[in-house]
């Protein structure tokens, strides 16, 4: 094989610096900025890219490289077309490797950062992605046409390759013809051009996501700018005018630093006067690619050589070649790029099959490349996920779905502790002076069962249900309504079609045609969707009007021995037993305070439910508080109410779980329940018998504790039952729980066993009944 | 009637926030006392209830779906379909609460259950775009329309006052979920809180 070693050519002559810096381009050499990057300081100009200003200096990173932004936690990611600005700061990803983006894909800050995005959410009647000059064009045509135009651009600089090129348009320079546009369009209203900003997805026909980097060019940063903006832009005519991307050619090490591809060379050196070496090799395989050369030499600079894969090369071309006295090399190809880190040579060869087969070894420390060109386009969106990085941010900002109950500043102000508890900012507990939370609880409980306690109860789940046929409804999916009369409550069950209990709701009937539905807050979406889908049913519409009223409501619970006296002090009218009886209630104004007043305890005994429209809650919060003073009123939190509730053995949302009938918690009438469901797992009450070993508290029980014979069998396998609430009850001075417990009626008075699911603590427990409502209650309903 | 609470209460602080380097482009102001009825007419006296309430609350005619009418103390609201509301003073509210009967259709107080926020500024549709998908242009969205929509997942309810001006009114218990967005949102613009 034949061989020419080493081939020499003329380096680039003409004006050229020491360094990579040549004459012109459009940055502005009168305002350096200093930045700094791997830890070394350097200096650019205005306009220049981090890229072109390392470029420029010697340093190269690969285009598409992303770099971190020192200084900042979380550290945002740049991409090497980064904006130069005063005293950035970068260096290479601390990993080691380098991450390629495709390009137009590179998301400005990490996927999963705690960066902060903002959603906008555009329309327009045009949107133009890009703002070269189709796009400008296209804009101002659109405009003029009185459409409102979105043009967007992921550059800083508008114009696309306008800001590189040298061909003019309608009799004008590429640049004044760029400046002429923008100031007709930046003059109208309806136009709006968004720099920095990234079209990534297309949704459908008329939906595009954009990004936009609102921060990433800024020395300091702005604390009102989020990190990164997404827009979503609706839009009847998208136009895609993103400019041209150029193919590259398959061969050896092509991934050397100093190979370049053509228009980014020529970017480098019309609109950054940067070169991308001194000694620049030219691959190509279109006519356009002799552009760079044009450029080049415009500036008194030549190029060691041209290589061109076309079999048929234009007399164009060769003309050019001979004229600019730069070899060309029709019909070859290069086979590879030698160098270490970067390209010192290439070894080009005869494309085809060519006889005299013979290597050529170029002595070159930079090869642009173009086998073609295509337009850029965005990317369609598929399906979820089919881009990671970006698709997450396709769905818009979901704002926290925290609630707070009216009175949530007034138990702040009584210092509450405060837990989420199905979406909602609840008090827990009221700790006094250091007091932990379990203890305040405990003292809450004792209260309640003892004097007088007040809690909460906004947060309950409201449904408010009017209309002619609102009764044959509540009938359908409860049974057992049309016997309630007005003033007065009664708690259903909500069940599915096959028994199973979905939700135990309270129902209140304020008028004949108008109900109310409360409930725990955790149940509401489920009565309400069972509620919605009979009426979906109904061939006719029904005459009903089926409203959530949660939020306008506020009101607390009285539960104790002394709450009738401290109400029967303080409200105007007569709550004794002839005039509000249990399961009743009435409305009332208090000092023009609308009250909704209801005897009832489902939890400790004696008991009141109090409500107001939620603006006046407070104003009745501290009504009760100071006139509960004389009964020593004290604050009960959620963790109370819990242990009330497992005490009186009331079933909650882990007992009501769809799988359980009314029967098996213990609220269908007894022949049933020995009948139909005596196998099943039954709602029953546990406490435990263990006791203090060697001065250590006996163990707690837990919910999802397995149940098993107290037999003395070893505690394996699946059980006989499951704790499905549990507490520690100050009044009992023991650990109590509710659970599902196989024949569990048929149990009462045994002892069993729970154990945990590693089978390390076996606590022995007794079996009891449930404790339900006194019989009385219910039955005055 | 007592002093209603706000559902801001704690949050809301008058002054100037965010980019105060310039005029604020947002100004909220938290409209404390309000009613706010939803109205739903059964299908079989929709046109009988509406020259009915026409003539009680003193207008020609109801107004289109997605838009209101203004009244003497308040607003009329046509959502959708059989679907009314009212906004404003409590007065006509009494009125209206009493004119429909259970045969005809229903009154559903909400007043407490919302919070009402005045928006206006020259950057009051750039701050809702950046929550609000549906287009807010003044070809879409005119002054008067209302519509039923959502910020990050919150129902809300929007009624343009005026070319710069709005009412939202939003979930009582998710009011200050919103509020802080608000501010945090309409920050780069400047913000008052009236």
């Amino acid at each position: 094989m034949a061989r020419i070693w080493p081939i020499k050519f003329r380096t680039l002559g003409g004006e050229i610096s020491p360094d990579y810096r040549i004459n012109g381009g459009a940055i502005d050499r009168g305002r350096p900025v200093p930045f700094r990057f791997n830890g070394r300081g350097y200096r650019g100009f205005a306009g220049d890219t981090l890229a072109s200003a390392l470029l420029a200096q010697g340093v190269e990173v690969p285009e598409n490289v992303s770099l971190l932004r020192a200084g900042e936690k979380p550290a945002a990611t740049l991409t090497a077309a980064q904006e130069l600005f005063d005293d950035l700061t970068a260096r290479r990803r601390t990993n080691g490797h380098f991450r390629r983006f495709l390009p137009g894909y590179a998301p400005s800050v990490e996927t999963g950062s705690d960066a902060e995005v903002e959603h906008v959410y555009d329309q327009a009647d045009c949107l133009i992605v890009g703002s070269g000059p189709t796009g400008l064009a296209t804009a101002l045509q659109r405009a003029e046409a009185g459409l409102d135009v979105i043009v967007v651009e992921r550059d800083f600089e508008f114009g696309g390759s306008l800001l590189y090129d040298d061909q003019w348009i309608d009799g004008r320079a590429p640049g004044d013809w760029r400046r002429a546009v923008l100031d007709r369009l930046l003059v109208m209203p309806k136009v709006r051009l968004l720099n920095r900003t990234t079209a990534l997805l297309r949704e459908g026909e008329t939906l595009v996501h954009a990004e936009e980097r609102p921060q990433q060019h800024l020395t300091m940063r702005d604390p009102h700018l989020p990190d990164l903006r997404l827009r979503h832009i609706q839009a009847r005519e998208t136009v895609i005018a993103a400019g041209i991307d150029d193919q590259i050619f398959p061969f050896e090490n092509n991934r050397l630093h100093g190979i370049f591809k053509l228009e980014y060379a020529l970017s480098l050196v019309n609109r950054h006067a940067v070169l991308p070496g001194h000694r620049l090799a030219l691959y190509v395989g279109h006519t356009d690619g002799y552009r760079l050369a044009a450029s080049l030499l415009a500036r008194g600079l030549r190029p060691v050589a041209i290589i061109d894969a076309r079999a048929e090369v234009p007399d164009v071309c060769h003309r050019f070649a001979r004229q600019a006295g730069i070899p060309l090399y029709p019909h070859h190809r290069v086979i590879r790029a030698q160098g270490c880190r970067r390209v010192r040579r290439v070894v080009i060869g005869k494309a085809g099959q060519d006889p005299v087969n013979r290597d050529i070894h170029l002595d070159c420390d930079s090869l642009v490349q173009s086998a073609g060109v295509i337009p850029r386009t965005v990317p369609e969106l598929l399906e979820e996920g089919s881009v990671l990085s970006v698709t997450g941010r396709t769905r818009g900002e979901t704002l926290p779905h925290l609630r707070r109950g009216p009175l949530f500043e007034a138990q702040t102000r009584a210092a509450a502790f405060h837990r989420t508890i199905l979406g909602w900012r609840l008090a827990a507990a009221y700790p006094i002076k250091g007091e932990k939370v379990r203890a305040a609880s405990h003292r809450e409980a004792l209260a309640a069962w003892t004097g007088v306690a007040m809690s909460d109860l906004s947060h309950l789940g409201k449904i408010d249900l009017q209309g002619p046929d609102a009764l044959a409804l509540l009938e359908r999916a409860f049974g057992g309504w049309a016997s309630l009369k007005s003033g007065r409550m009664r708690p259903f069950l909500l069940t599915e079609d096959g028994g199973g209990a979905l939700a135990s709701v309270l129902g209140w009937r304020l008028a004949p045609h108008h109900f109310m539905l409360t409930m725990a807050a955790g149940s509401l979406a489920t009565v309400r969707t069972r509620l919605e889908r009979l009426v979906a049913a109904e061939e006719v519409a029904p005459r009903l009007k089926m409203t959530e009223v949660t939020d306008e409501w506020g009101g607390v619970a009285l539960m104790g021995p002394k709450a009738e006296a401290l109400l029967a002090g303080s409200l105007p009218m007569s709550v004794m037993s002839e005039n509000l009886p249990p399961m009743a209630f009435r409305d009332f104004s208090q000092d023009d305070l609308p009250v909704r007043l209801a005897r009832i305890s489902l939890s400790a005994g004696a008991g009141f439910e109090i409500y107001t429209r939620a603006g006046y809650a407070d104003i009745l919060w501290n009504l009760v508080l100071e006139k509960g003073k004389a009964q020593g009123l004290t604050l009960a939190g959620t963790v109370a109410r819990e242990i009330l509730r497992i005490a009186a053995g009331r079933p909650g949302e882990r007992e009501i779980n769809g799988r359980t009938t009314a029967a098996d918690l213990g609220l269908a009438p007894p022949d049933r329940l020995e009948g139909r469901h005596k196998s099943r797992l039954q709602l029953i009450g546990l406490k435990s018998v263990s006791h203090e070993v060697e001065g250590k508290p006996a163990p707690p029980l837990s919910v999802g504790m397995t149940l098993y014979e107290g037999d003395g069998t070893e505690p394996t396998g699946p059980g006989i039952g499951e704790i499905t609430s549990a507490c520690y009850s100050p009044a009992h001075d023991r650990e109590i729980a509710l659970a599902l417990l196989s024949d569990g009626r048929a149990r009462v008075g045994s002892l069993i066993r729970a154990a945990t699911a590693d089978g390390r603590k076996v606590i022995d427990v007794k079996v009891q009944p449930p404790r339900v409502l006194p019989r009385k209650e219910i039955g005055h309903a | 009637m007592p002093d209603r609470n706000s559902a801001l209460r704690g949050q809301r602080i008058h002054g100037q926030f965010g980019n105060i380097s310039k005029e604020p482009g947002v100004t909220f102001r938290e409209i404390k006392d309000f009613s706010y009825l939803e109205i739903t007419l059964w299908d079989w006296a929709r046109d009988s209830l509406r020259s009915k309430l026409a003539e009680l609350l003193g207008i020609g005619d109801l107004p289109d779906t997605g838009d209101s009418q203004r009244l003497k103390e308040g607003r009329l609201l046509h959502l959708a379909d059989g679907s009314l509301a009212y906004l404003g003073a409590a007065a006509p509210a009494d009125i209206l609460e009493v004119a429909i009967t259970p045969e005809e259709g229903c009154v559903v107080p909400l007043g407490h259950a919302r919070c009402l926020l005045r928006l206006e500024g020259q950057k009051a549709v750039a701050l809702l775009r950046r929550g609000i998908r549906e287009d807010l242009r003044d070809t879409a969205f005119a002054v008067g329309q209302v519509m039923t929509t959502d910020i990050g997942g919150i129902g809300v309810l929007l009624l343009r006052l005026d070319t710069a001006q709005f009412d939202l009114l939003v979930p009582r218990s998710h009011a200050i979920e919103v509020w802080r967005w608000l501010t945090r949102r309409a920050a780069p613009f400047g913000y008052e809180v009236l």
